[in-house]
Order: structure tokens, then C-alpha cells, then sequence
């Protein structure tokens, strides 16, 4: 049985469920990142509990995603397997003894610091100007200035029709440079 | 239709359907050529369709992790089982010898309290433990030490049940140069 998925246009400690935005990507992100090929067994599960460690300290600080949460999730965790593979080419330069405990430091500190960019306005106002005049305007009015989709359509002079169908677009193209890995 | 496109396709009927397939598998029925493409296309998958519905074992872990308490003894405990049960279990399901009990012992003592640094676990450990536990491997929820080393061995025990402790040190206590036991704990990843 599956359900709906969520899909808040904000996000918040207050208005959304932590524990159910948890939980409903826990498995996916998995998904995700062994998809990738570059981390393996449980350097998989390493990536995932930093991404979900991320996340549920952001929502509890009350921070407002400007994509849909699930595209946010799995550009954090883009962003998480980055660091995590640079951390650990480092960590490979220096030999480790049969049983040492590694991954004690995962992330380096360059790739923290543009994963601390994740929901940047700055950021997502980037992703829309990349989509063009008209998604990005819609995608800009819709996520930024928090507009309805009706609103935008009817601000843009388009049907609310044509305004759902630009809006798939634009996802659809942001999710696919999310799964290049090139957003 | 190439053959990535079947896998894909086949990756997103097994996903809609709540099968927990292995993306990485997956990648290993692919040429090497292939396997970065067919990533891609299983990650839009993933992008696309909406997250199938979370196991409640996965929303009891979730809810204990985000209190600060131990996933998999949240889950141990939910299922009524003794630690003494799951580790019996997790030995003879590793294929281990009634002589390596104990160390095994101390093992899931450090992975249920969030001890044991994940990257270092096997494979085979993680599909053991969620079989034991009856959980998918892709949802069970183990935790490692976060980084920083916010949670340390005191507050571990503070949280335990009575009666689970153990000495963290018990393994460089014990005799013998590290063996199988170590390596399926400690010598990941993969």
C-alpha cells in the first residue's frame, strides 16, 4: 500500500511531521545512494544516518526548505555521498590496521561547508534561473514568494492547467540534475 | 528496449510495490559500462514515485532514534526478544561457532547502543541482523557514533536495560589475534 507523498511547499519543526518525513525516506535514501556505486555496505549506512542527522537538526531548528522535501533530502544526500568520498580518498592515503574502527572522520571539512549551503536561497533562486524565463518565474513565484499555483498563473497570464504543466517540468528537470548529481 | 532500461523498469516495480529492492544489486547485473546510466535512471525513480509507506518497525526505530534512545533495542524490545535470543540468533545466522557467542555478544552489545562505527560493519552482519530482527535491510536502522563522539559509553548505559551491561573493553581483553568475529564487525566496508 503506498500513500501520498509528501510534499510540503514549506517546511517546519511546526507544520510537518518529523518523525513521518524520517521514516518515509529512511529507505529510499539507501536507494539512493548505494544507486551511486561509490560507497559500499555500511559506508552506505554511514552517508545515510548524516544526511537524516542533518535533516532532523535542521527541522528542529525550524529551517524552511525551498524545494519539496523529498528533492531537498536527496540533494542533501548528493552532497553527503560528495564529502563522504573525499573524506574517505583522504582517509585511504593513511593505512589503517586490520580492525580499526574507520570512518571516525567521514566528511571533510570543504564538503561540509558546501553542504551547509543546502536550502540556501541563493541556491535554489541558482537551480531556477537555470530552468529559464518561464519555469524559473513559476518556480520562483511558487516556492520563493510563496505564491499559489493559481496565482502564479493567473500573475503570468497563463491558464492553471498550463501553470500545473510547467510546474511538472520544472521538477522534473531539477530532479533529474539531482540525480546527475549536477545541482 | 536495452537491457538497463528492463532493469530499471524492473527496479521501479519492485520499488512501487514495497519490495525494498537493492539498488546496488542491481548494479551488478549491469555492465560495467552500464552502471552508471542505469544509477542514474533507478535514481530517477526514486525522484519520481512518491516513498512507499514505512514499515511500523522502521517508524518505532525512526521515533526512538529521534528521542535519543537505541533503534535496535526499541525494536528488540517492541518484539519481546531476550538479547541473549537475538545474539544465539545473529551467531548461528553469521555461521559462527557456540565458542564465539561471547564475542559476538560483546559485538551487539556496541551495535544495538550505537557504538560501532558503521562503514567498519559487513555486509553479511547487516543482512543477519535484519533477518533476526524481521526487518528489510534497507529499512533497519543501525546507528553509529555520530561525529564528534556526541554520544559516549556512559550515556550508552544509561540508556540500557538492566542488565546489559557489558565492558566495552571485553574484546581487547579477551585472548587471540582478531579473527572472523573481528573482521565481520570491524573489517567493512562491504
Amino acid at each position: 500500500m503506498r500513500k501520498e507523498a509528501p510534499s510540503p511547499r514549506r517546511l517546519s519543526g511546526d507544520d510537518y511531521d518529523l518523525d513521518t518525513v524520517v521514516a518515509s525516506y529512511w529507505e529510499p535514501v539507501l536507494h539512493w545512494i548505494r544507486s551511486t556505486g561509490k560507497v559500499r555496505g555500511g559506508e552506505a549506512d554511514e552517508v545515510r544516518q548524516d544526511v537524516f542527522l542533518r535533516v532532523t537538526r535542521e527541522i528542529r531548528a525550524g529551517k524552511r526548505y525551498r524545494l519539496p522535501i523529498g528533492a531537498a533530502i536527496f540533494q542533501i544526500t548528493n552532497w553527503t555521498i560528495r564529502g563522504y568520498v573525499a573524506g574517505a580518498a583522504g582517509r585511504r592515503e593513511h593505512e589503517q590496521s586490520f580492525g580499526e574502527h574507520p570512518g571516525d572522520e567521514p566528511f571533510d571539512t570543504g564538503a561540509e561547508a558546501e553542504i551547509d549551503q543546502v536550502g540556501q536561497d541563493e541556491v535554489v533562486q541558482a537551480l531556477f534561473a537555470r530552468l529559464g524565463d518561464r519555469e524559473g518565474t513559476l518556480m520562483t513565484m511558487h516556492y520563493l514568494q510563496g505564491l499559489e499555483l493559481s496565482e502564479v498563473a493567473e500573475a503570468m497570464g497563463i491558464t492553471a492547467n498550463n501553470a500545473h504543466q510547467i510546474h511538472h517540468r520544472a521538477k522534473k528537470r531539477i530532479h533529474e540534475w539531482l540525480v546527475e548529481g549536477d545541482a | 528496449m536495452s537491457d538497463i532500461h528492463a532493469l530499471a523498469e524492473e527496479f521501479r516495480r519492485a520499488y512501487a510495490a514495497g519490495e525494498h529492492p537493492d539498488a546496488a544489486a542491481y548494479l551488478d547485473r549491469a555492465e560495467d559500462a552500464d552502471r552508471e546510466e542505469l544509477g542514474r535512471m533507478m535514481r530517477l525513480v526514486l525522484a519520481d514515485e512518491p516513498p512507499p509507506d514505512p514499515a511500523p518497525e522502521t517508524l518505532l526505530m525512526v521515533q526512538a532514534m529521534l528521542r535519543g534512545e537505541p533503534p535496535l533495542l526499541e525494536l528488540r524490545t517492541a518484539k519481546g526478544m531476550t538479547r541473549d535470543q537475538v545474539v544465539t540468533d545473529l551467531r548461528e545466522e553469521l555461521g559462527l561457532q557456540p565458542d564465539d557467542e561471547q564475542r559476538v555478544a560483546v559485538y551487539y552489545h556496541e551495535l544495538e547502543t550505537g557504538q560501532l562505527p558503521l562503514a567498519g560493519i559487513r555486509d553479511r552482519v547487516f543482512e543477519a541482523v535484519a533477518k533476526v530482527m524481521g526487518v528489510a535491510r534497507s529499512s533497519l536502522l543501525l546507528q553509529g557514533p555520530e561525529p564528534g563522539g556526541a554520544s559516549g559509553p556512559q550515556a550508552v548505559f544509561a540508556r540500557a536495560e538492566p542488565g546489559a551491561e557489558v565492558s566495552l573493553h571485553a574484546l581487547a581483553a579477551l585472548p587471540g589475534e582478531p579473527d572472523e568475529v573481528d573482521d565481520l564487525f570491524t573489517g567493512g566496508p562491504g
